[in-house]
């Protein structure tokens, strides 16, 4: 079977599959990857088409309220403040996402290698070395090696976040695979003469897929929030990204001269990508455990 | 002769979900007399264990009680506020649930949980309510020590013991026991049987005892009624049940105790239906080997054969 | 026996980690391009110290070994520590990181001690009223108001609480710990008090919604035991149902969660001291960063590190207490 092939195949059975229906009829999921996408694509967009140059300083005047030409004000180094948002969205999503990536990949091998294909003397490794760096707190070490690295870009912030994230991650997939090898279609697979790598792509992660997109929208939304920790520190990328726009308003005082246009205006958008991302996060959760919608009532 | 305690008045329960309701219970009328245990009978998914929770009103939602009466001795527990409820539980009917594993609390001692109820219902001091306590382990074989441990330490058939030991704490008048032996090995199940007949024998309380065990309900309960679909379809002394049963199902049921001599295990053909939609006339006329062609078309109520012997059948008339 | 097994199993993981976060603070801190020693002189020159410098150098570079090969640097860094030894300073030389974080510490465990142990409380106790009872309007309502409050980060509803309450209506001070007017006696501790309101309020408003959440969904979960439905069986009382049944058992994985998110509640409030200016240990970390001193950044991580690492093995020792299921097995 060509590589090709294989992945049709699997695109088909993953349709297939009762999770996709029943995320299509999830409300939450569905508002949620819509709000998301809508800021993904504005904000793309408008970073585009957008006249002013946030890496240019100085050739605005500054510290000005909103007006229609610049509906969000100007900053003190005579920046837009609208199109720095856009830019500094656009990064900050780029930084979720590529960390969410990184990690969910990180996560789901990790996960399968200790929960199913690894025995036990490898579990009892990779879980072990996984509860030894889960308790460490992760934003201090991040903290730590953005200091000593000092210039960084938002890729190597991505992928520094990544390095610290996928203790809690990996533990979460790997109880998730040990909990599902035990049922019943998987007996029956093995029964049936399937080899383990067969059993994993074709019945454990097509069952699973609902845990490992929840997990990569909390991925996502935790990231956000690491860049925009860091940041605040003064530790964030070279470029914009909304961390950085909370540093430069702290440190210009932003918030006792009233300049609300610069420090308010990040929060909402940073809301909206967190609720969209739980929204996301808690729909694919009730399609994964139905028994939680019936139970909690929400 | 009867002199009932319990009488249940086409009782129905369902539940709610997005494709309708499931009318898992679905009109059950059944009478319990004051000192007899009625086995209640039937293949898993019949409804036997929501019609014990609509009796003690421990459905959760998105069950319901969708009508009917529950009367205990004049009263209709379905019109009870919660507290006035609250004051009938246990200290007048007991319950033994099912998969008791589970139903003690882990972090509680046994000794504990078993005088919170005599506290709460404000019969016993704590001093009175622990010497009682002590008195009702030894009463079903368990030695003192277990007042002091926590449900973990014991086994299955300890904690199930615990429970029977706790429901005999205020001397209730009416025990329900749901499947109170699965999960049990076949000594203890044994053990277990006959701490629940000594309840009878020794306070006078009349039990329901649930079971899809034949044999457990030819050991100790004095009248058997079988439950199929949400529904009572035959009810009647224990030893006329089981010389000459009259409906085909309950025919089925014994021939499927398992026995020595026999060589082959006969089970019953067929799927059970599901309480979304049940079948229209008699609902196991698609199982039925004798089943006519009105059996499709009409449902049979409840008839007497005499001697306190009904059943819902059309082949007796 | 279980308890023995139990114990041993925590210490060793205790040991572990707190021995990776010290190979990781040694590890990480080469990252830096260059000799630690030149890096040191080239700080200090760039500040123009000159009096005692290549005493000091040269001081350091023997306490830590750095003119060693990089093992033999590890274990002089290790006896460093032991005898609680963090380096001087690169920046406020010749005071000692230990000196300077000895000053601001208790600021940061008062701040984060109080409000940590009300938000706890307070989120555990709404979230049991949540989960008792699921479905009243008003448990439903409150339910999205922590998921809101649980939602913001702190260091955003931080920011969102000083410009309504020193901007807007001025009833608090906008920064730092305490005034400098102001000293002595029971005006000093109001003083401080009255600075640290908003800090606290920020960490106990944005985690207690957190807390109520969980403890919420935990609180449901048991409520849907075995042994919830006997208890209701045998006719107890709701008020022992609520406390015995129910948020006795509940309070077990709220407990996991407590010490699970120790590490995440300490790095927040490291924020939250940035954004006002409060003189515990985010704010010196702040400084350190934004003047590129090293020791000072190694020494906080470790101290910081240390501190979550200890509070959880705390909570882990004293959780056989709440679960006897650990102290018998």
């Amino acid at each position: 079977m060509t590589l090709l092939g294989f992945a049709r195949r699997y695109l088909v059975m993953v349709k297939e599959s009762m999770i996709f229906k029943d995320l299509s009829r999830s409300t939450k999921f569905k508002s949620g990857l819509l709000l998301l996408l809508s800021v993904c694509i504005i904000s793309l967009i408008g970073s585009r088409l957008s006249p002013y140059d946030v890496r240019q300083v100085g050739y605005l005047p500054p510290d000005r309220p909103p007006t229609l030409e610049h509906p969000l004000g100007t900053d003190s180094f005579g920046r837009d403040v609208f199109s720095e948002l856009l830019v500094g969205t656009l990064n900050s999503l780029q930084v979720g996402f590529i960390v969410g990536f990184i990690v969910t990949l990180v996560s789901v091998a990790l996960g399968f290698i200790a929960g199913y294909y690894g025995g036990k003397r490898l579990d009892a490794i990779i879980s072990s070395i996984t509860r030894i760096f889960l308790v460490i707190p992760a934003l201090p070490v991040m903290i730590l090696v953005s200091a000593c690295i000092r210039v960084i870009t938002i890729h190597m912030l991505a992928l520094i976040i990544s390095a610290f994230s996928w203790p809690f991650a990996t533990l979460v997939i790997r109880s998730q695979v040990l909990s599902l090898r035990e049922k019943e279609f998987v007996n029956l697979a093995k029964a049936s003469g399937l080899n383990d790598l067969r059993i994993i792509f074709e019945e454990l992660i097509p069952n699973m897929l609902p845990y490992i997109g929840a997990n990569f929208a909390s991925l996502v939304s935790w990231a956000i929030l690491a860049e925009i920790g860091l940041g605040i520190l003064g530790l964030g990328p070279m470029e914009v990204t909304l961390g950085i726009i909370f540093y430069w308003s702290l440190v210009h005082l932003a918030l006792i001269r009233n300049l609300w246009w610069w420090w308010f205006p990040p929060i909402l958008v940073f809301m909206l990508i967190f609720s969209s991302l739980y929204l996301i996060h808690s729909g694919l959760d009730e399609v994964a455990n139905p028994r939680l919608k019936r139970v909690t009532g929400l | 002769m009867s002199n009932p305690i319990l009488e249940v008045k086409d009782l129905r329960v369902y539940y709610k979900s997005i494709w309708g309701d499931y009318r898992v219970v679905d009109g059950v009328d059944l009478t319990v007399n004051k000192g007899e245990i009625l086995g209640l009978a039937g293949e898993s998914g019949c409804g036997k264990s929501t019609l014990v929770e609509g009796i003690l009103r421990l459905v959760e939602p998105p069950g319901f009680i969708a009508g009917g009466k529950v009367i205990f001795k004049g009263i209709d527990l379905l019109s009870l506020s919660e507290e006035e409820l609250r004051k009938i539980r246990w200290r007048q009917i007991a319950y033994i649930p099912q998969g008791s594993m589970n139903s003690l609390n882990p972090v509680i001692k046994v000794k504990d949980q078993m005088i919170d109820v005599m506290i709460d219902h404000g019969i016993l001091d704590k001093e009175e309510a622990e010497k009682r306590a002590l008195e009702l382990l030894e009463a079903v074989g368990l030695p003192s020590e277990t007042a002091d441990m926590y449900p973990h330490q014991l086994s299955g058939g300890m904690r199930q013991r615990v429970i029977i030991a706790m429901a005999m704490s205020l001397n209730p008048e009416l025990v329900v026991a749901d499947e109170p032996t699965t999960a049990l090995d076949i000594v203890m199940q044994k053990t277990v049987l006959l701490t629940i007949a000594k309840l009878r024998d020794d306070y006078g309380s009349s039990v329901i005892l649930v079971s899809h065990d034949m044999a457990a309900h030819a050991e100790i309960a004095d009248r058997i009624a079988i439950m199929y679909a949400g529904k009572i379809i035959e009810v009647g002394d224990v030893h006329d049940i089981f010389k000459e049963p009259a409906h085909p199902y309950t025919r089925m049921l014994i021939d499927s105790i398992p026995r020595l001599e026999k060589k082959i295990l006969r089970g019953i053909p067929g799927l059970a239906p599901s309480p979304l939609r049940w079948p229209s006339g008699c609902r196991f006329h698609s199982r039925c080997p004798l089943a006519k062609k009105r059996c499709r078309y009409e449902e049979p109520s409840l008839k007497s054969l005499g001697a306190g012997h009904l059943v819902a059948c059309h082949l007796w008339g | 026996m279980g308890l023995k097994r139990y114990f041993a199993e925590k210490i060793c993981m205790y040991l572990a980690s707190m021995f990776t976060a010290i190979t990781l603070n040694f590890v990480i801190i080469r990252l830096i391009p260059g000799n630690p020693a030149e890096v040191l002189k080239e700080l200090l020159r760039q500040q123009a110290i000159s009096v005692g410098v290549v005493e000091f150098v040269e001081e350091y570079i023997r306490e830590f070994g750095l003119d060693k090969d990089i093992a033999t640097q590890f274990i002089y860094y290790l006896v460093q520590l032991l005898h609680g030894n963090l380096g001087v300073s690169m920046t406020r030389f010749p005071v000692t990181v230990q000196e300077l974080i000895a000053r601001h510490l208790p600021w940061s465990i008062g701040l984060l001690g109080v409000s940590c142990i009300i938000s706890f409380a307070l989120g555990t106790l709404l979230g049991a009223f949540l989960g008792w009872s699921r479905n009243s309007r008003i448990a439903q309502g409150l339910y999205y108001l922590a998921l809101y409050l649980s939602l913001t980060p702190y260091y955003l509803l931080a920011l969102i609480l000083v410009y309504l309450f020193v901007f807007l209506i001025p009833l608090f001070p906008f920064s730092g710990g305490y005034s400098i007017s102001v000293s002595g006696g029971l005006n000093y501790i109001l003083d401080i008090l009255w600075h640290s309101t908003l800090p606290a309020l920020s960490v106990v408003l944005s985690s207690a919604g957190g807390w109520a959440l969980s403890m919420r969904a935990f609180m449901v979960n048991v409520l849907g035991e075995d042994f919830l439905r006997l208890a209701k069986a045998k006719g107890l009382k709701p008020a022992r149902i609520f406390r015995l049944y129910a948020l006795r058992n509940a309070i077990l994985p709220q407990t996991t969660g407590l010490a699970l998110s120790i590490g995440n509640i300490v790095a927040g409030s490291l924020l939250v001291e940035v954004i006002f200016a409060y003189p515990g240990m985010g704010w010196l970390l702040f400084q350190a960063i934004s003047c590129l001193d090293y020791t000072m950044i190694q020494g906080i991580f470790l101290i910081t590190v240390t501190a979550v690492l200890t509070s959880i093995f705390i909570i882990e020792l004293l959780y056989p207490l709440i679960d006897p299921r650990i102290r018998y097995s």
